[in-house]
C-alpha cells in the first residue's frame, strides 16, 4: 500500500520512457573497423618477453590484411619496458605481432597498437600485486538453520495461534486427565 | 470351598463396595473438573481457530485485492480483523484466568512455555489491530481514488497525509509487538512455539520494512514532487539495445518541472541535436575515459549521450548534469534514468497503445522496433525524430496517471519491479533526498559493503543496437581457500544471435540498427577492493587485461572483445580476492557474495559454484534470504535483480 507513494513519484518519469530508442550516431563517429589487442600473458615476471597480437577487422567483421600498424608502450611504471618491432603489418589473418620486453619495474605496462585511426590496447602486469594473507582462518564447527521465508504477518499469526492451540490442548488434556495434585488444585479453583 | 471362605464373601463385597464409593467420591469431582476444563479448552481452541480463520480471510482480501479492493471488500476485511481481535482477546482472557495455566506459569520450564503462549496470543491481538490499520489505509486510498480530482502526482501527498495515521498505528503496534517479543527472551521453547517465534521475527522485519519505506516516502515525495518548492529534473532516456553502464546510450533528454505535483514544464530534447548544438557552438572538447575514446568516440569529445561511463548512477548523473549545463541546459534538482525495458514493462500493464497518426499499435513485443523504425535518421532533413515517441508517450502517460479500475495493484507491482531491476534510477542533488532515494532502492549507487562482490558491466562500443539480440550467460566458479580468500573465475559466454532477428526485416532497417553485425563490447568486472588479476582469457587462451585498477571502492578489470555476426565467444577473468569469508564469533563462517545487476541489462542466467578447502563444508545456502538447494553443486538463477547469496560454512563432520 505504502508503495503507491513511490509509484506516484516514479510514474512521472515514465513519460519519457518511450523516447529512448532513437538512432543516434552523431555522438560518435560512424563505426568503421575494430582492433583487438591481446597479450600472451596477463601477468609476467621481470625480464620476460610477452607476445602482443593485434587483430584488425572491418565493420563487417572481416579481417584486414596487409595493413600497416604501429606498436608502442603507452604507459609503464618505469622506463625499461619496450616493444620490438614497432612497425608491424597485419598478415593474411589480419593479425600483426610484436614483442614486449616487460623490463624490471613492477606495475602495469600498457601496449598500444595503432592501425590508421584505429587504436587498441592491452596491459601486462609485472609482479602481480601482493597476494592476500594466507594465515588460516579458524572455522567453527557448528551450523545454523536457514533463514525463515516471509509470507505475511497474519500467516505468522496463524502459526502462532496454532502453536498456542496445540500447547493449550496438550496442557489441558494432561491436567484434565488426572494428575492428582493439579487436578485437585483445578477443582478448588473452579 | 470351605465354610470360612463362604462366610468371608459378604464382607469382601461390602469392603469392595465401600472402596467403590470412596473412588466415586474422589473421581467425580475430578471428572467434573476435567469436563469443565475440557469445555474451557474447547472454548479457547474455538476462539483461536476462529481468530486464525478471520485473520486469514482478512489477509486474503488485502493480499489479493490490495489497492483495487472495493468498499464492500474492505468492509469485509475490517470485520474479519475485528472478529480476529475479539477471538484472540477472549482466548487470552480465558487462558489468563485459568488456574491450571496460572499454576503452570509458576513451574520452572513450563512457565516459560506458558508465558510464551500467552505472549504470542497477545501478539495475535496486536496483529489484528495492524490488519485493521491496513484496512484503514486502504479505505483512505480508495476514497481518494474515487474522488478522481487531479492526477496521481497531485494526489500523492494527500494519500500520504491521509494514510499517515494508519501507518502511525501500525508503527505503534509494531513497537508493542517488539516489546512483547523482547520479553520472550531466548530460552528453549517447544517446537510449535519456537517455530512461531522464528516466523514472527521474519514477519516483523517485513512489516518494519514497510513502515520504514513508508516513512522514507513520506519525507521524499513532498520534496520530490515540488510541494515544498518547485523542482526540475533532467530525465535521461537510455536505449538499452545499445547498452552502456547505467542503462544504455542516452538518446533523448527530458526536462520535467513539478510544482505541487503538477507538471509545469515537460520538454523532449533529442540528445543528438543537443550534443551537436553544443559542439557547433563551442567546439569544445571534453576528454573522455580512455576506453570510451579508444573504441567509440575516437577523438570526438565526450558528450551527454555517452556520459554514463560509470556504472554508479550518482556519478553518471553528475556527469550528465555537467554536460547538460555545458550545452545550455538549466540547473536541475536531480536526474531520473529510465530505459526501453521500462517502457516494455509499462505497456504490459497499460495494454497495447494505439498511435493513430502512424496507424500502428505499440505493444511490449514491438515497441523497440516501432520506435526505431519511426525515429528517423538525423540525416533526413524533414524528419522529426521526436514525433512518434512524443505521441506514444502522451498516451502511455495518460494511462499511467489514470489507471483503470483493477489495475492499481499491477502498477504498484510494476514500480516495485522496475526499482528492483534497476530500470528506474533517481539521483537527487540534495544529499538528504539522495539518501532517501537510496533507502528506497532507487539510487543505483555502486559501492562495496564487505564480503565478496561482483558486477559485470557491458558497454556497447561499436555503435550498434545489437544488445537487442546478443545472448549472454555467466558462469562463476569460486574456490575458497583456508585464508578465506576467493579464487574466482567469471566466464561470460556471448552469442551474437542476429540471424533470427534479421530474417524478414527490411534490410535497410537492419543495416541502420546493426551496421555490419559486429558487436563490440568493453567488458568490465567490478570485484572486491585489492583483488588481483591472474588471467584474462578468451576461448583460445590468454588475451590479457586492458584495465586493472580501483574505482568506486572496488577493483575493476576491463577488456575489449568483439563478437561477429552469429558468433559465439567466451571471455574469462581469473582473479583472487582478499579475505572475504566472515568468521563470526561462536557461529558459522559466512561467505556472502553480492551480485549486482547492471541497469538496462536483461536478466542474465548465472551459474554459481562455490568450493571450500579441505576440512570444511557448506552447511546451508540462501539466496536473498531464502534457503536454496544447489543442484549438481551449482546454483542457477537469472540476475533480474541484485542478488545476495550466503553460504554458511562449518567443519567437516560437525553436527
Amino acid at each position: 500500500m505504502f508503495r503507491i507513494a513511490a509509484l506516484l513519484a516514479i510514474i512521472t518519469t515514465m513519460i519519457l520512457i518511450a523516447s529512448n530508442a532513437s538512432t543516434a550516431h552523431a555522438q560518435y563517429p560512424p563505426p568503421d573497423a575494430s582492433l583487438t589487442v591481446t597479450a600472451s600473458q596477463t601477468t609476467a615476471t621481470a625480464g620476460q618477453q610477452v607476445t602482443v597480437s593485434a587483430v584488425l577487422r572491418d565493420a563487417d567483421g572481416d579481417v584486414l590484411a596487409n595493413q600497416p600498424c604501429v606498436a608502442r608502450v603507452a604507459s609503464q611504471p618505469g622506463t625499461g619496458a619496450s616493444v620490438s618491432p614497432t612497425d608491424i603489418t597485419t598478415d593474411g589473418n589480419g593479425v600483426a605481432r610484436t614483442t614486449l620486453n616487460v623490463g624490471t619495474t613492477p606495475g602495469t605496462i600498457q601496449v598500444e597498437v595503432v592501425c590508421g585511426t584505429i587504436v587498441g590496447r592491452v596491459g601486462v602486469i609485472l609482479g602481480a600485486a601482493a597476494q592476500p594473507p594466507l594465515s588460516p582462518i579458524e572455522l567453527p564447527g557448528t551450523g545454523s538453520g536457514p533463514d525463515t521465508p516471509s509470507a505475511g504477518l497474519s500467516a505468522l499469526l496463524l502459526l502462532t495461534a496454532g502453536a498456542i492451540a496445540l500447547l493449550a490442548a496438550r496442557r489441558y488434556a494432561r491436567l484434565g486427565s488426572g494428575r492428582r495434585s493439579r487436578g485437585a488444585a483445578s477443582g478448588t479453583a473452579n | 470351598m470351605s465354610a470360612q471362605t463362604i462366610a468371608c464373601g459378604p464382607r469382601l463385597r461390602l469392603r469392595a463396595a465401600r472402596r467403590g464409593n470412596v473412588l466415586a467420591v474422589i473421581l467425580a469431582p475430578l471428572l467434573i473438573a476435567g469436563a469443565f476444563e475440557g469445555y474451557r479448552m474447547a472454548t479457547v481452541m474455538r476462539h483461536i481457530n476462529e481468530g486464525r480463520a478471520s485473520l486469514q480471510r482478512g489477509e486474503d482480501v488485502l493480499e489479493t485485492r490490495r489497492l483495487d479492493a472495493t468498499a464492500v471488500e474492505l468492509r469485509l476485511a475490517r470485520d474479519e480483523f475485528e472478529s480476529a481481535g475479539t477471538d484472540f482477546a477472549v482466548a487470552r482472557s480465558t487462558m489468563r484466568r485459568d488456574p491450571l495455566l496460572w499454576l503452570a506459569r509458576h513451574v520452572p520450564y513450563v512457565a516459560h512455555q506458558a508465558n510464551a503462549a500467552l505472549d504470542l496470543a497477545e501478539i495475535g491481538g496486536e496483529a489484528s489491530v495492524i490488519g485493521a490499520a491496513g484496512v484503514d489505509a486502504a479505505d483512505e486510498f480508495a476514497a481518494i481514488r474515487e474522488e478522481r480530482d487531479g492526477t496521481l502526482l497531485e494526489q500523492s501527498v494527500e494519500v500520504l497525509d491521509r494514510t499517515g495515521p494508519s501507518f502511525n498505528t501500525i508503527e505503534e503496534r509494531l513497537s508493542r509487538v517488539d516489546a512483547i517479543r523482547s520479553g520472550l527472551g531466548g530460552g528453549a521453547l517447544v517446537p510449535p512455539l519456537s517455530g512461531a517465534i522464528d516466523e514472527l521475527d521474519a514477519r516483523r522485519e517485513k512489516v518494519a520494512g514497510i513502515v520504514e519505506t513508508y516513512g522514507d516516502a513520506r519525507q521524499f515525495l513532498p520534496v520530490f514532487l515540488g510541494f515544498s518548492a518547485p523542482r526540475c529534473y533532467l530525465v535521461l532516456a537510455h536505449n538499452n539495445a545499445e547498452l552502456l553502464p547505467t542503462g544504455g546510450l542516452v538518446s533523448v533528454l527530458g526536462q520535467m518541472c513539478l510544482d505541487r505535483g503538477r507538471m509545469t514544464a515537460f520538454e523532449f530534447t533529442d540528445a543528438v541535436e543537443f550534443g551537436l548544438d553544443w559542439i557547433r557552438a563551442t567546439s569544445a572538447y571534453e576528454a573522455p575515459p580512455q576506453p570510451l575514446d579508444r573504441y567509440l568516440l575516437k577523438g570526438v569529445t565526450w558528450n551527454l549521450s555517452v556520459s554514463n561511463w560509470s556504472p554508479d548512477f550518482p556519478t553518471a548523473a553528475r556527469e550528465a548534469q555537467r554536460f547538460y549545463a555545458l550545452g545550455g541546459g538549466v540547473q536541475v534538482d536531480g536526474v531520473i534514468g529510465i530505459n526501453v525495458r521500462t517502457l516494455e514493462r509499462l505497456l504490459s500493464v497499460t495494454g497495447p497503445v494505439a498511435v493513430a497518426e502512424y496507424g500502428v499499435t505499440a505493444t511490449t513485443d514491438n515497441v523497440f522496433e516501432l520506435t526505431e523504425t519511426y525515429t528517423r535518421d538525423p540525416s533526413e532533413p524533414e524528419a522529426d525524430r521526436k514525433e512518434f515517441v512524443a505521441l506514444l508517450a502522451r498516451e502511455v502517460l495518460d494511462r499511467a496517471l489514470h489507471p483503470e479500475p483493477g489495475n492499481w495493484s499491477r502498477f504498484i507491482d510494476l514500480v516495485q519491479k522496475l526499482g528492483d531491476e534497476k530500470e528506474l534510477l533517481v539521483y537527487m542533488n540534495d544529499p538528504a533526498q539522495q539518501g532517501l532515494a537510496g533507502d528506497m532502492g532507487l539510487s543505483g549507487e555502486v559501492g562495496y559493503a564487505g564480503g565478496d562482490f561482483a558486477m559485470l558491466v557491458d558497454s556497447s562500443v561499436n555503435g550498434t543496437k545489437l544488445n537487442a539480440v546478443v545472448e549472454e550467460t555467466v558462469d562463476m566458479d569460486v574456490r575458497l581457500d583456508t585464508s578465506g580468500a576467493a579464487h574466482t573465475t567469471v566466464s561470460i559466454d556471448y552469442f551474437n544471435n542476429l540471424a533470427p532477428w534479421e530474417a524478414g526485416r527490411d534490410p535497410a532497417l537492419v543495416k541502420k540498427l546493426m551496421l555490419g553485425g559486429v558487436y563490440g563490447d568493453y567488458v568490465r568486472l567490478y570485484v572486491p577492493p585489492r583483488s588481483t588479476i591472474v588471467d584474462v582469457r578468451d576461448e583460445h587462451g590468454t588475451v590479457g587485461t586492458e584495465e586493472a585498477g580501483e574505482e568506486l571502492g572496488l577493483t575493476v578489470f576491463g577488456r575489449f572483445i568483439t563478437i561477429g555476426r552469429d558468433e559465439r565467444r567466451r571471455l574469462s577473468f581469473d582473479y583472487v580476492t582478499p579475505t572475504v569469508v566472515d568468521v563470526q564469533s561462536g557461529r558459522d563462517a559466512i561467505y556472502r557474495l553480492t551480485l549486482r545487476k547492471q541497469p538496462g541489462q536483461r536478466a542474465l542466467p548465472v551459474t554459481l559454484r562455490v568450493g571450500t578447502p579441505e576440512g570444511v563444508r557448506i552447511a546451508t545456502v540462501s539466496v536473498n534470504g531464502t534457503p536454496a538447494e544447489p543442484s549438481d553443486d551449482a546454483l542457477r538463477f537469472d540476475l533480474a535483480t541484485d542478488h545476495v547469496i550466503e553460504y554458511s560454512i562449518e567443519r567437516t563432520g560437525a553436527q
